[in-house]
C-alpha cells in the first residue's frame, strides 16, 4: 500500500520548525512500532502495570493511521489470552498481575479492533463485569472495593462490545449511580458523589450515558458551559478549573462534545494548533504540553482527536468507545448522539 | 550485561532493599520517603535515614525497582497461591517497589491479602501508606488502601481529625490534588461533626492557595452538607453580617436589618416559616450566610490578586446556592429535618421549575437578578442557564 501521499516530508530542509501545522505522521508510527522493543528499557518496567491499555493506545492509534498491519497479531492476541484469569474471568494488565476492569477493557477493544474475541472466554468476562455491580448501581474496579465512574463506563462499554448489554446487569441502577455523580453547581461529573467534575470523567459519564442510550438525562447546556471553558488562549485544552492545558484532554473535552453534538462551540483550529505544537518532532509521539517527553497515552488521545477534527489521513474515530469507526460498524453497535442544534 | 556483573548487581540490590528494611524495622516512626537525584554511585550505601526520614540516592533506582519487580512477581509464580507464606521476604520487596513506583495495583493487593491472613498488622499500614503519601500526595491507589484498611475498624475508634490531616498534607503539596480532595469529602461523610473546623480550614486553605480550585469545589459540598444536616451555629445567627450586607447591596439601600425576621422577611416573604421549621430556617440563614461570606471573600480576593478562574466559579457557585435555596422554600419546599439525597428526576424537576420562577414576585430576588446582570454578557449568559434568569 502507498501512504506517501499524507506522509509529509520531515525535517529535511532544517525549517520545519516554524511549520507547526505538519504532522510528523511516519515519525508517530515508528515511535508506536518501537514502542516496548526494548524490554529493558526503565519506563517499560514502571508502566508494566497498565501494559493491556498501553497495548489498546498503541493498536488504536496505529489502526487510526491505517498502519495496523505493523505490529504482530498473533502475539498481542497471544498476550491478551495469557491475561485473562482463569478464576474471575477478568484480564490483568499483564502475567502475574491482577485483574482489573480497566484492562478488562483494554483486552476487549484490542480483540475487537482484531476481530478477534472468538479467541477468549467471552462468557467468563460477561460473570466478572456483572459481578462487580454493586446493589446502588455502581461498579467496583475490582474484588477489593474501589468505586469510581470510570468503572461504570468500562462495565457498560464492555457489555455493549460482547454485545451482552441485556439481561446482565441492572441498567436502570447503573444509570441511577451515574447520574448522582453529576454536579448541579456546573453540569459535569466526577469520580463519586459530590466529587469534583473532570473532564475525563465526564467522557466516562458522557459516554456511559451514550452506552445506554440515556443522553437525554444531560444537561446540555449547563456542561457544555463548563466544557468550553476548558479551552484556554493557547488553544489547548485543560480538564478542570485553573489547571494547564493537556493533550489528553483534547480527547475527552472533544468526545464529549461530539456525543452531545456541540463540537462546533470550541474553536477546532486553535486547537488543532495546539495538539501539533505537542508533536516530538524528533522521536515521534505526543506529549502532555509543547515541550514535554512523548508518551504512548498522549500519542494516540493526540491522534484521537486529529481524528474527531477531521485531520487529513486519518480514519474515523468513534467518540464514544475511543477506537476506529469501521470497527464499531462491523459490531453493529450505535452508540447514541445529539444531533447538532 | 555478562553474567558475571548481573550477578554483582543483583547482590548489590539484594543489599540495598535489605538495607531499607533495617530502616523500616528500626524507625517504625518513618514519616517522609524521597529520592535524592545523584549522579553518580559513591561507593558508600545509598540509603539514607535522618531524623526519621529516608533518602533513596536516584542512580540506584532503576536497578533496585527491577530487582524488587522481578522478586515479587517471581514468587507469585513460583508458589502460586501459597506465595503468602513468604510473607516476610516479600514485604522487603514490597515496601522498597511501592516507595519507587506507587501506582501498582498488584502490589497493593499483595499487602491486602497479607493484612487479611494476619501477617501484617493495620497500624503499621496507616504508616505505610502515609509514607507513600509523603513521597506521593496524589496517590489515589494509597488513598484507596487507606479507605479500605478503615473498614476494618470501629468507626468511634478510628481518629477522623488525623485522617483530615493527611489530607491537609497531601493538598498543601500538590495542587488542586483530585485525590486528596475526594478522600476528604468520604471523611467529611464519616465524620460531619468536624462541619465547624472544616469550614476554617478550608477558607484559611483557599486564601493561602488562590487558585486551587479543588478546596473551592470542597468548600462548596460543605457548605451543601452543612445545609442537609441542617447544621447552624446560634451566636452566628444573631449577626449574620454578611448576609444583610449582600441584601443590602443589592436593594441598594441602607436597610435598616435588625432582627433575623427581617432577614427571612426579605428572602422568604410569604413562606409558611412553622410549616419550615425554626432549626431548618436557621440552617438556611446560616448557611446562606457562609455563601454571602465567599462571594464578598471572592470579590476581595479578586481585587487583591485580579481575576481568576477560581474566584469567578466559586462567586457563582455561592450565588446559585443563595437563590437555588430561596426559591426551593419559595416554591412550598418543605425539607425537614434532614435532607435525604435528592433524585436525578426531582433535581430535573427542580430546575425546570426554576427556569419557569416568576423572579418578579420577589424584590430581593429580582434586584439581585438585575446587578448580576449588569456584570457583563458571559455573566448574563450564565445567568441564564445555571439560575433561569431571562433577561429579554
Amino acid at each position: 500500500m502507498d501512504f506517501t501521499s499524507f506522509a509529509k516530508p520531515s525535517n529535511v530542509d532544517g525549517n520545519n520548525e516554524n511549520n507547526s501545522t505538519d504532522l510528523h505522521f511516519w515519525k508517530h508510527v515508528e515511535y508506536i512500532e518501537n514502542h516496548g522493543k526494548d524490554q529493558d528499557d526503565y519506563e517499560y518496567c514502571m508502566t508494566e502495570f497498565l501494559r493491556m491499555s498501553g497495548i489498546y493506545w498503541g493498536v488504536t492509534a496505529l489502526d487510526i493511521m491505517n498502519q495496523l498491519d505493523r505490529l504482530d497479531r498473533t502475539s498481542i492476541i497471544d498476550f491478551i489470552r495469557r491475561c485473562q484469569c482463569p478464576v474471575t474471568g477478568g484480564f490483568a494488565p499483564c502475567e502475574g498481575h491482577d485483574p482489573h476492569i480497566l484492562y478488562t477493557l483494554s483486552a476487549i477493544q484490542i480483540l475487537c479492533i482484531y476481530d478477534a474475541l472468538n479467541e477468549i472466554d467471552c462468557e467468563a468476562v460477561v460473570r466478572y463485569v456483572s459481578g462487580l455491580q454493586q446493589f446502588d448501581g455502581s461498579f467496583f474496579g475490582d474484588k477489593w472495593g474501589e468505586v469510581d465512574t470510570r468503572f461504570s463506563f468500562c462495565a457498560v462499554a464492555i457489555l455493549t462490545l460482547l454485545g451482552r448489554m441485556e439481561g446482565t446487569i441492572n441498567v436502570d441502577r447503573a444509570i441511577k449511580f451515574v447520574m448522582s455523580c453529576c454536579n448541579q453547581t456546573d453540569g459535569g461529573f466526577g469520580s463519586k458523589p459530590g466529587a469534583e467534575s473532570h473532564a475525563g470523567l465526564i467522557y466516562c459519564c458522557v459516554g456511559f450515558l451514550s452506552l445506554t442510550q440515556s443522553l437525554h438525562l444531560l444537561d446540555v447546556d449547563k456542561l457544555g458551559w463548563w466544557l468550553c471553558e476548558r479551552q484556554l488562549t493557547s488553544g489547548g485544552l485543560n480538564g478542570r478549573p485553573e489547571k494547564l492545558p493537556d493533550v489528553c484532554y483534547s480527547w475527552w473535552v472533544l468526545s464529549s462534545l461530539t456525543i452531545m453534538g456541540r463540537l462546533h462551540w470550541i474553536s477546532a483550529e486553535k486547537l488543532k494548533q495546539f495538539i501539533l505544537t505537542c508533536q516530538d518532532s524528533e522521536t515521534g509521539g505526543f506529549a502532555d504540553r509543547t515541550g514535554n517527553m512523548p508518551d504512548i497515552f498522549h500519542t494516540l488521545f493526540g491522534i484521537g482527536a486529529l481524528s474527531i477534527l477531521g485531520f487529513e489521513g486519518l480514519k474515523a474515530i468513534n467518540p464514544t468507545l475511543c477506537m476506529p469507526q469501521y470497527v464499531i460498524d462491523r459490531l453493529g453497535i450505535k452508540p447514541q448522539i445529539l444531533s447538532k442544534p | 550485561m555478562d553474567l558475571v556483573a548481573e550477578n554483582e548487581n543483583e547482590v548489590l540490590c539484594e543489599k540495598i532493599i535489605n538495607d531499607i528494611q533495617a530502616v523500616f524495622l528500626k524507625d517504625p516512626d518513618l514519616s517522609t520517603f524521597e529520592i535524592i537525584p545523584t549522579i553518580l554511585n559513591r561507593n558508600k550505601t545509598p540509603v539514607v535515614h535522618a531524623e526519621h526520614h529516608l533518602g533513596l540516592e536516584s542512580w540506584c533506582v532503576k536497578h533496585v525497582y527491577d530487582h524488587a519487580h522481578k522478586a515479587i512477581i517471581g514468587y507469585r509464580r513460583q508458589h502460586q497461591s501459597r506465595y503468602l507464606q513468604h510473607s516476610d521476604v516479600l514485604l522487603k520487596y514490597l515496601n522498597v517497589a511501592l516507595l519507587i513506583n506507587t501506582d501498582v495495583a498488584t502490589f497493593w493487593n499483595i499487602r491486602r491479602q497479607m493484612v487479611q491472613t494476619n501477617h501484617l498488622k493495620i497500624n503499621c499500614e496507616f504508616k505505610f501508606s502515609a509514607l507513600i503519601l509523603s513521597k506521593k500526595p496524589k496517590s489515589s491507589e494509597a488513598f484507596a488502601y487507606r479507605r479500605w484498611l478503615y473498614s476494618f475498624q470501629s468507626h468511634d475508634a478510628i481518629d477522623w481529625p488525623s485522617e483530615f490531616g493527611i489530607c491537609d498534607r497531601c493538598a498543601d503539596r500538590s495542587a488542586n490534588n483530585y485525590h486528596a480532595w475526594t478522600h476528604r469529602q468520604w471523611v467529611l461523610q464519616n465524620a460531619p461533626d468536624l462541619i465547624r473546623s472544616e469550614l476554617m480550614i478550608t477558607e484559611k486553605f483557599m486564601r493561602k492557595h488562590i487558585s486551587d480550585y479543588s478546596s473551592y469545589h470542597y468548600r462548596q459540598t460543605l457548605i451543601e452538607r452543612a445545609y442537609e444536616l441542617c447544621y447552624y451555629e446560634s451566636n452566628e445567627l444573631e449577626h449574620l453580617h454578611n448576609l444583610k450586607d449582600l441584601i443590602s447591596y443589592y436593594l441598594e439601600d441602607d436597610l435598616e436589618i435588625l432582627s433575623t425576621a427581617d432577614v427571612l422577611q426579605i428572602l422568604l416573604p410569604g413562606v409558611d416559616r412553622a410549616a419550615v421549621g425554626e432549626p431548618r430556617l436557621s440552617s438556611f440563614l446560616y448557611c446562606c450566610n457562609l455563601a454571602a461570606h465567599d462571594i464578598r471573600l471572592c470579590d476581595d480576593q479578586k481585587n487583591m490578586y485580579g481575576e481568576r478562574e477560581s474566584f469567578e466559579n466559586h462567586r457563582r457557585s455561592s450565588l446559585r446556592f443563595i437563590v437555588e435555596n430561596c426559591v426551593r422554600l419559595l416554591l412550598g419546599e418543605l425539607p425537614g429535618l434532614y435532607l435525604t439525597p435528592r433524585t436525578y428526576g426531582q433535581l430535573q424537576e427542580f430546575n425546570a421549575a426554576l427556569k419557569k420562577f416568576d423572579y418578579a414576585t420577589n424584590a430581593f430576588l429580582s434586584a439581585l437578578k438585575r446587578s448580576e446582570g449588569l456584570l457583563g454578557d458571559s455573566h448574563r449568559k450564565w445567568c441564564t442557564i445555571f439560575l433561569g434568569f431571562n433577561y429579554a
